[in-house]
């Protein structure tokens, strides 16, 4: 599979490599995968989560490498999406260097797409330039003479609409020809200081791979302290030095250091595009009077909330049919399974419990996600992503989050799998981190069966159903309450990335393709199978094993013995046998419940939680929590059928179950200082719910941040968190105690 | 470029920030304050010194601010609108 996945970029293949180039927003990924169909590749590059897209162009009989590369605006290396294009192109880290550049250019913007091309003529890579939105470009009275722009350019344009495939089969032979008979991008003229600049460095300064500096890659130095060249020089003060004395010579002729590059690139664009581009009077903006509306103060917060909630309420409620359909579908694979595996109980509990229950549990996130992401894509597509961050950025530019966290916090509110996924709109990888590590803290809704079983237990019947709302509605605040002045903390004191700054260019209104939209779909459904649910498969068969071994026979045989010596109590001998042979009959029911919890008190699990109970003493827990909230760590919807089988219950019970219910409330300390007095006290109560809250109890929120991070940032977000819920239980405990 | 502008007959000479433009106004842009790599990120995006920029609206919470440049809508912080100084506008 990695072998595979490297293979385009790593080995020189028989096939050339052509990568798709240009600014974010220009159609470069609708063209892509226009080209390639569904022949693609999506892997992460080694080391850092910036998706690397490959696939196969098939034109006549020859088959092309196609790579599309991160959107950026230049080549100034601020985030990961930014050093991997800087990589690919300057052939660093042992990547292929492409044999041919298609730059894809938005026609309406022609100007700034084209300081890419001006800083990449640099590299004497062949290119080739598309200018893509013709159409659009033509409807605000934008003409572009393409022969006299290739001209000045050095290198062939071909024209294109990729939203309707228009120019499509000229683009595929202009790649084919220009691989054939390659042109390279003329050269732009640098004033003298920056040449100067140029030979200092190349002269003083060795790159990673100890050879002199090209000249590519002595521009970058210059311009860019962040560059990845920069990185790869080793002689950090002699590098600073030289650049230094680079800087004053370019201050001295009077340019500032910092934006001379592109004030230099665009002073050749604007002579260079001089008679190409015609501009018939004012560009008529036809989203200007759109953006007065949905940016307007109180209609655009509006219609903000509005669109919010359709989302929101589309995961929440609309996904919740489907996601029955699949319990369903996993009761039924298991019901079905089930009797041809019943000659070995442990196999038979594996498939069953173990590997179908996993595998619908991977499934079960599969209808929130694709809802999510067909709303984000439509969002970006139509092009009001962009406006929905500027609304709402101020609310969260105080704790280093940025207006794009909106849309990944609000999905985690009802899951935060899709919500760390859609974290992949954030291009500051800063605000990215932060997002991901904060969107578990959103009280998703398999924290709602916890505190309604709690709060209709406990709170309701005592304060009524006015305090019961209000709580269950403060326990949806208590996580980003705490989330946020955390973010805070993290981005102020611990990480030590730079912050960038929060910069959007509103694109046009467009109309979305639904073929774009569900590409987008079944790119993310299928990573999300593919990649993080093999994970969760393997979590939820760990937790099974440590649930259901060592399941030593001998503890059944106890249990029914003890049980019978009760039975003979109340009940005749011919009674107790009769009701024995019957599966059916209350008795043998209460006595396989009894079994089951004995079975998982004696697990290893089970033993495990009886060891730590002392740890969660301080919060009142008593072994039956402790267990309850262990077993719950894979997923935490599960406490309520875990504590339906320690309570010897049977697995079958629900938030509403009234049998649960009344056993809670008259459960007692069995033994201890506390012996006799009630377990779920109100201090306790409140613990567990805000435990709940904090806690990261979900073993599919780790192996996705696992997968959008890294194992480490994951285990930092599982730690930190659960500590942090242990802290939160105890405290309300202690507190509550004293008053 | 300028045509797209009816104030420019009203650029003074005096020097003030992107950030403290009133919604409506227009100014050109003189140079950017810092030579630090924020510099060089607003200047590929188009904001170099003799180019004319006009606040279109502020954010409802009042930040960020959007402007428009080279007919292009551009949203940025206050905070970055800072480093960028202007001369004239109304």
């Amino acid at each position: 599979m990695n072998a595979l996945a490297e293979s385009p970029l790593k080995k020189t293949t028989a096939r050339p490599l052509v990568a798709l180039v240009g600014n974010p927003n220009t159609g470069k990924s609708t063209l892509f995968n226009r080209l390639t169909g569904l022949r693609q590749h999506i892997a992460n590059y080694p080391g850092i989560t910036v998706e690397k897209k490959t696939g196969l162009l098939r034109v006549g009989g020859s088959s092309i490498d196609l790579l599309d590369l991160p959107g950026c605006y230049s080549l100034t290396a601020v985030s990961n999406d930014e050093r991997v294009v800087m990589d690919v192109l300057g052939g660093r880290r042992g990547f292929q260097k492409p044999d041919l550049l298609v730059f894809i250019l938005d026609a309406t913007n022609l100007k700034r797409n084209l300081l890419l091309v001006s800083q990449c003529s640099e590299l004497g890579i062949p290119a080739l330039i598309v200018l893509n939105q013709c159409d659009a470009a033509k409807r605000n009275g934008i003409r572009i003479d393409a022969d006299l722009l290739s001209k000045r350019l050095g290198v062939p344009v071909v024209k294109t609409v990729a939203t309707r495939g228009q120019g499509l089969s000229e683009l595929k032979d202009a790649i084919v020809s220009a691989l054939e008979s390659p042109s390279v991008l003329s050269r732009i003229p640098w004033p003298e200081c920056i040449t100067e600049g140029c030979g200092l460095l190349r002269a003083g300064l060795q790159n990673s791979e100890s050879s002199e500096l090209s000249q590519a890659e002595a521009l970058r130095v210059l311009f860019d302290s962040d560059s990845v060249f920069a990185c790869g020089v080793s002689d950090k003060l002699c590098l600073k030095k030289l650049v230094d004395s680079a800087h004053r010579s370019i201050r001295d002729s009077g340019l500032n250091p910092g934006s001379a590059e592109a004030v230099i690139h665009y002073r050749h664009l604007d002579s260079l595009l001089e008679g190409v581009v015609e501009a018939n009077g004012p560009i008529a903006r036809s989203h200007d009077s759109i953006d007065a509306l949905l940016l307007n103060r109180v209609w655009g917060t509006l219609i903000f909330l509005s669109v919010m909630y359709v989302v929101f309420q589309s995961l929440y409620s609309w996904s919740a049919p489907l996601m029955d359909l699949i319990d369903l579908g996993t009761s039924a694979a298991q019901d079905f399974i089930s009797p041809f595996l019943s000659s070995s109980p442990a196999l038979q509990s594996l498939v069953c419990d173990g590997i179908i229950a996993g595998v619908g549990g991977v499934l079960i996130f599969l209808p929130q996600i694709l809802i999510l992401f067909f709303f984000i894509a439509l969002l970006e597509d139509t092009g009001y992503m962009a406006r929905a961050a500027f609304l709402v950025d101020k609310l969260f530019s105080w704790c280093g989050l940025n207006g794009r966290s909106f849309v990944p916090l609000l999905s985690s509110y009802a899951c935060a799998i899709p919500g760390v996924m859609a974290t992949r709109t954030l291009s500051d990888p800063k605000a990215r981190l932060t997002t991901i590590l904060m969107a578990p803290f959103m009280s998703c809704s398999a924290r709602l069966p916890v505190y309604i079983l709690l709060i209709g237990t406990f709170i309701e019947p005592l304060y009524g159903p006015l305090v019961a709302g209000a709580v269950l509605f403060a326990m949806h605040f208590v996580g980003l309450a705490l989330a946020l002045p955390l973010a805070w903390l993290l981005n102020t004191f611990f990480l030590k990335i730079k912050t960038q700054p929060f910069i959007l260019e509103m694109p046009d209104y467009r109309v979305p393709t639904l073929r774009n939209i569900f590409h987008r779909m079944w790119e993310r459904g299928r990573e999300f199978v593919l990649r993080a649910g093999t994970v969760i498969l393997a979590f939820s068969i760990l937790i099974w094993s440590l649930l259901y071994f060592p399941r030593d026979p001998s503890v059944e045989e106890q249990t029914t013995q003890s049980f019978l010596r009760e039975a003979a109590a109340n009940h005749s001998e011919v009674e107790i046998q009769d009701a024995l042979k019957n599966p059916t009959s209350e008795l043998n029911q209460v006595l396989t419940h009894r079994i089951d919890s004995a079975y998982i008190e004696q697990s290893y699990l089970g033993r495990f939680g009886k060891a730590v109970q002392p740890v969660f003493d301080p919060a009142g827990f008593d072994w039956k929590i402790t267990v309850g909230v262990l077993s719950s760590f894979p997923a935490r919807e599960v406490i309520i059928a875990t504590m339906g089988i320690i309570y010897n219950l049977g697995a079958d019970v629900d938030e509403g179950s009234d049998d649960l219910r009344s056993v809670l409330q008259n459960e007692k300390w069995t033994s201890g200082p506390r012996k006799g007095e009630p377990v779920f006290t109100l201090p306790v109560v409140l613990g567990i719910m805000v435990f709940f809250a904090l806690c990261m109890q979900c073993g599919a929120t780790v192996a996705i941040i696992a997968r959008e991070l890294n194992w480490r940032w994951a285990a930092f977000s599982f730690f930190g968190m659960t500590g942090l819920a242990w802290l939160g239980a105890v405290l309300i405990y202690q507190i509550g105690r004293l008053i | 470029m300028l045509g797209e502008f009816e104030s420019q007959n009203e650029i003074a000479a005096c020097t003030r920030t992107l950030d403290s433009l009133k919604v409506g106004d227009c100014a050109e842009i003189e140079s950017i304050a810092t030579d630090c790599d924020r510099a060089n990120r607003m200047a590929s995006l188009g904001f170099i010194p003799g180019r004319m920029v006009r606040v279109t609206r502020f954010a409802p919470l009042g930040d960020p601010i959007s402007v428009q440049l080279e007919g292009q809508e551009i949203s940025l912080r206050r905070a970055e609108a800072r480093i960028i100084r202007v001369k004239g506008g109304a």
